[in-house]
């Protein structure tokens, strides 16, 4: 649920990156957190376990400029891909106002990849949450491990609805600003179309 | 017409700045040293007093926190808990649940006691609530 202030002239969004367990939510946020200036981003944040999986979330602050003269403040989360975490993913997606879904683009991984986007749409319904009005942005990651999916295995199954999608390399940064900028993009277009 | 998933709440000048008087008073009336009013998802909507410089991810982890002790909650068969406090060697935070379901947070240290922070919350909220509950249905009419 975006956040407009009059009072301090700002725009607040979220962006929740979903996706399987190990798939690379984290290292998109760390790639961002480690390339941008610390002046137009915040300290991330990540509450983890003892063998660093996300436990709860990670979480970014970014400044993403002006948009009408409103301040645009994006707040990145991820959420943990582990099955076992489902009711901290439900809590972390609560109020989102667009989504990242990760998916590892490895050979082995398209039933986990399915599995955790059923899981998404499940946990939006639940938050009464509605797929089709929210920005959504694929991001098809790993693409540097064979043996691989082809993207269109991948968009085959896991977008329906022609979201965009990006090729990714999260370790190396590859895709991953092109991922932001599409999804901050996307959220900041329903303003403006609705102001 | 704004989609009502995208934007819940717009913060209107004159709303935030009622709701800053309120915060000022709890300040000034509870001797705390910080305030923050976070919004169920984590975003912060008013603030006040010492504040911290990481305030956003404050703000996110005060959602996050509060919104896995609900989840504590359920499992015990309680529908919510409505307060949450943690104590540290110099400065404690208190979390309490305002009926917007919207989070007030005071951070107070050593100067003012638990339970005058607690008094002083109870008897504002009411007012904070309502100050919240006017910005949200004056975009509602809108």
């Amino acid at each position: 649920m975006a956040l407009i202030n009059y009072a301090t002239r700002e725009i607040q969004c979220k962006i929740v990156y979903y996706g399987t367990g190990l798939g690379g939510k984290t290292t998109n946020l760390e790639y961002i957190h480690k390339q941008l200036n610390p002046s137009i981003r915040g300290e991330m944040v990540s509450l983890k376990t003892a063998d660093d999986r996300t436990l709860y979330f990670d979480f970014l602050p970014l400044d993403l400029g002006s948009v009408q003269g409103f301040k645009t403040k994006f707040s990145l989360y991820t959420v943990p891909g582990q099955v076992v975490y489902n009711a901290s993913r439900k809590l972390v997606l609560n109020g989102a106002d667009g989504i990242v879904f990760v998916a590892d683009s490895q050979k082995d991984k398209m039933q986990e990849n399915i599995d955790m986007y059923k899981n998404m749409e499940e946990n939006l319904k639940e938050n009464l949450m509605d797929l089709n009005k929210i920005p959504l942005v694929m991001q098809y990651n790993k693409r540097d491990l064979p043996p691989l999916l082809t993207i269109e295995e991948l968009e085959g199954t896991l977008n329906p609805n022609n979201s965009p999608y990006f090729e990714a390399i999260a370790v190396d940064g590859t895709g991953v600003f092109a991922t932001l900028k599409s999804i901050s993009k996307e959220i900041l277009k329903r303003f403006t179309m609705e102001k | 017409m704004l989609d009502s998933q995208l934007t819940k709440m717009i913060l209107t000048e004159e709303g935030v700045k009622n709701l800053t008087k309120l915060l000022e008073r709890l300040l000034a009336e509870s001797g705390a040293k910080y305030v923050i009013v976070v919004e169920k998802s984590g975003q912060k909507i008013a603030s006040l007093g010492e504040s911290s410089p990481n305030e956003m991810a404050l703000a996110a982890l005060v959602a996050g926190a509060f919104s896995s002790t609900r989840e504590i909650a359920k499992l015990l068969g309680e529908q919510v808990f409505r307060m949450m406090i943690q104590k540290g060697e110099h400065d404690n935070i208190f979390i309490s649940l305002l009926e917007t379901e919207d989070l007030l947070t005071v951070v107070f240290d050593e100067r003012t006691t638990l339970g005058m922070v607690k008094l002083k919350i109870s008897q504002i909220t009411p007012e904070i609530s309502a100050a919240i509950k006017q910005m949200t249905t004056s975009e509602k009419q809108e």
